[in-house]
């Protein structure tokens, strides 16, 4: 069955197809990468690692599958790996207009709010701090812009991923 | 010797610890929070008992509840580790008044070097050369502070006096900063150690951090052994450390180990601690401070020297003549080690959380890897997402660079991101190569880790194979991870931090 892969963060989809060889030893694959195609072994030493042969070159792999998403270990590096559903492009495909917001990057305290709403802010300026394992981090959005609704507080804790702020829409001035 | 230890800490110094002990033939007590109840330092310890809590607030902090399970038990004495209590000279002497003997400097000695400020005070009246600073208050005013920063002149450090670990520290090129910067650093002093005093000294540029080991028994004997180069931090916490340091000369060694057993000396100090110096570009060479525990870093030392650090701490905390003189330590070959954190490089080090599917440390010829955790650990946020130090020796510091090298390709760890990658762009740089050290490296040289868009042939074959698996593992009934893989700071029109 041909599956839709993307590296993570990549633009284009890769068609993969892996087809055992038939009549030929039991670890004996046909692999096909978009129009390319190859001949591999790959001999399991577990669900989730073992060995791939290709003509002579070794390579060790480990794999983990989370959902949509493949963690590949190859010979010292992690490939993330997204699987495309059939009839999606892309996860990013479903965006429409989008407001922009601040999101709290990691679990944690909100040690002080630098803006109000309605504030106009610079590029790398810090709106929001955050103390996480103890560590102070300065949050800040890489472009100028405005302040929507705060929507933390200060000495509370939030989750990763918490909406600290949003941005106002831009104006167009244009 | 002690028939029973507790060992007050958790991740990979606990079960460092425990492993000593038990090649001692003592029974080695663990403690635990509730996140840790099926950690790694759990399993590996003899005997395991649980602190209430989740946080540190309320569990490895808490000298309160490890002093009761160690009286209920029969423990002897505590093995702090690194962190925690390790440092708390009130704890130390809780222990002490408690007849359990706390595996560490006697609280005399932990109160002289523990406030940074009090250290330099004493150390510079021994003739231990300082970085030059101003240790006044801060409510002095805003004109004293001012005045003051200029006499020492920018850049400049603002450090916390009871700091370590590089919380509660700022750097200051210009005096517009000063202020605030004295502000913040005074605020993550108070959180992270509940006394919010700063002080500021010159910053040396392009220095190196050059630590020497240094070990006392209570027979009045103390020594060194040798130093370790840390020069390669990221926000001051380090992230290589290497012994030998490739800037000493056996004469600067030489006069940088006397330096050092001279501070050890000055306060009373018994038991294993670190005197930290920076080096400058001329080899001139500053008190930084005294690290009153076993560092991180100690297992450096130990592949050298050939020592076991836990060991001796042990001996010298029973009363036992130190198991080494000066003359007899040599420093063999050179080890090198880096430490594995669950954190995202290519995403501004965030920590890594989640659970770690795949673990497989590199095993080989002098190569050591002490690990916090194994399969089936979850990495939480609740402490220091250290997840194992990674140490190799070699004959000369190519030999074990390489070596080093060779075991970071070979240690796989899925289910988290670590910064893996990351150390081996880093140790791979002609820079650190070269051996051309200081402590703003990663600054100057931000390590780029390439980014793979056509990946080989191979990796599109293990995904298939993934694919295959887990719909095989799925049809079998077998639970898999529901974690989403998305942070946040993938959505669309999020920003992250920094």
């Amino acid at each position: 069955m041909k599956i839709q892969l993307r590296v993570k963060g990549a633009e284009q989809t890769t068609a993969v197809e892996l087809r055992r060889v038939s009549g030929g030893e039991h670890h004996e694959y046909q692999l096909g990468v978009d129009e390319k195609n190859i001949e591999l072994c790959i001999e399991e030493d577990g669900s989730n690692s073992g060995w791939i042969r290709s003509h002579g070159k070794l390579s060790r792999y480990h794999v983990l599958r989370r959902d949509k998403s493949i963690q590949v270990w190859l010979d010292g590096r992690v490939h993330t790996i997204d699987v495309v559903e059939p009839g999606r492009r892309g996860a990013d495909a479903h965006a429409g207009p989008v407001s922009e917001t601040l999101l709290a990057p990691m679990p944690g305290n909100v040690l002080q709010i630098k803006v109000k709403p309605g504030d106009s802010f610079e590029a790398h300026q810090p709106l929001v701090i955050m103390e996480s394992m103890k560590m102070e981090m300065s949050l800040s959005i890489p472009h100028a812009g405005r302040v929507g609704e705060i929507r933390c507080e200060v000495g509370k804790m939030v989750d990763m991923g918490t909406v600290l702020l949003t941005v106002a829409p831009a104006e167009s001035d244009d | 010797m002690f028939s029973k230890v507790l060992i007050a800490n958790r991740g990979e110094i606990a079960v460092r610890v425990a492993t000593t002990l038990q090649q001692m033939g003592v029974v080695s007590v663990a403690v635990y929070s509730e996140p840790d109840k099926s950690a790694l330092h759990v399993r590996s310890a003899d005997e395991a008992y649980p602190l209430e809590g989740r946080t540190s607030a309320e569990t490895y902090l808490r000298g309160d509840k490890i002093l009761d399970i160690a009286k209920l038990h029969g423990v002897d004495a505590i093995h702090p580790g690194y962190g925690f209590l390790s440092e708390n000279a009130t704890f130390a002497q809780q222990c002490a008044d408690a007849g359990v003997t706390f595996i560490g400097p006697p609280p005399s000695a932990m109160k002289a070097v523990g406030n940074k400020v009090n250290a330099k005070n004493t150390l510079g009246a021994a003739g231990v050369p300082l970085v030059p600073g101003w240790v006044g208050a801060m409510d002095r005013g805003e004109k004293e502070i001012l005045d003051q920063a200029r006499k020492v002149g920018y850049p400049l450090m603002v450090k916390a006096a009871a700091g370590g670990g590089g919380k509660g520290m700022r750097l200051v090129t210009a005096e517009s900063e000063l202020l605030s910067a004295i502000e913040t650093a005074a605020r993550e002093a108070g959180s992270a150690f509940g006394d919010s005093r700063v002080f500021f000294e010159r910053y040396i540029q392009h220095a190196r951090h050059v630590e020497v080991q240094v070990f006392g028994d209570q027979h009045g004997q103390a020594v060194h052994l040798f130093e370790r180069e840390c020069s390669i931090q990221r926000r001051h916490q380090k992230i290589v450390e290497e012994s030998p340091s490739p800037a000493l000369t056996p004469e600067l060694r030489r006069r940088m180990g006397e330096a050092a057993v001279r501070t050890a000396k000055a306060v009373g100090y018994t038991n294993a601690g670190t005197v930290e110096f920076l080096v400058d570009e001329s080899g001139q060479f500053y008190f930084l401070e005294v690290n009153a525990r076993l560092q991180v870093e100690h297992p450096v030392t130990e592949l050298v020297t050939g020592h076991d650090l836990v060991r001796a701490q042990l001996l010298v905390a029973a009363g036992e003549r130190l198991p080494f003189s000066q003359e007899d330590l040599t420093q063999t070959g050179h080890a090198m080690e880096v430490r594995v954190y669950a954190e995202d490089a290519q995403r501004g080090f965030l920590p890594s959380i989640g659970r770690i599917e795949h673990y497989v440390p590199p095993v080989g010829p002098n190569i050591r890897v002490d690990s916090g955790v194994a399969e089936g650990s979850e990495v939480s946020i609740h402490y220091d997402p250290m997840l194992a130090k990674l140490v190799a020796w070699g004959r000369n510091r190519e030999e074990s660079r390489q070596r080093l090298d060779w075991a970071l390709r070979r240690f796989v760890v899925l289910g988290v991101t670590t910064n893996i990658e990351f150390l081996r762009e880093l140790i791979n740089h002609d820079e650190f190569r070269a051996g051309r050290l200081y402590t703003r490296f990663l600054e100057d040289h931000p390590i780029e880790i390439p980014a793979i868009t056509e990946p080989p042939m191979e990796v599109w074959a293990a995904a298939a194979m993934a694919t295959r698996s887990s719909a095989h593992r799925q049809s079998g009934g077998v639970a898999t991870s529901s974690m989403v893989t998305t942070g946040p700071w993938q959505q669309a029109g999020a920003w992250r931090a920094w």
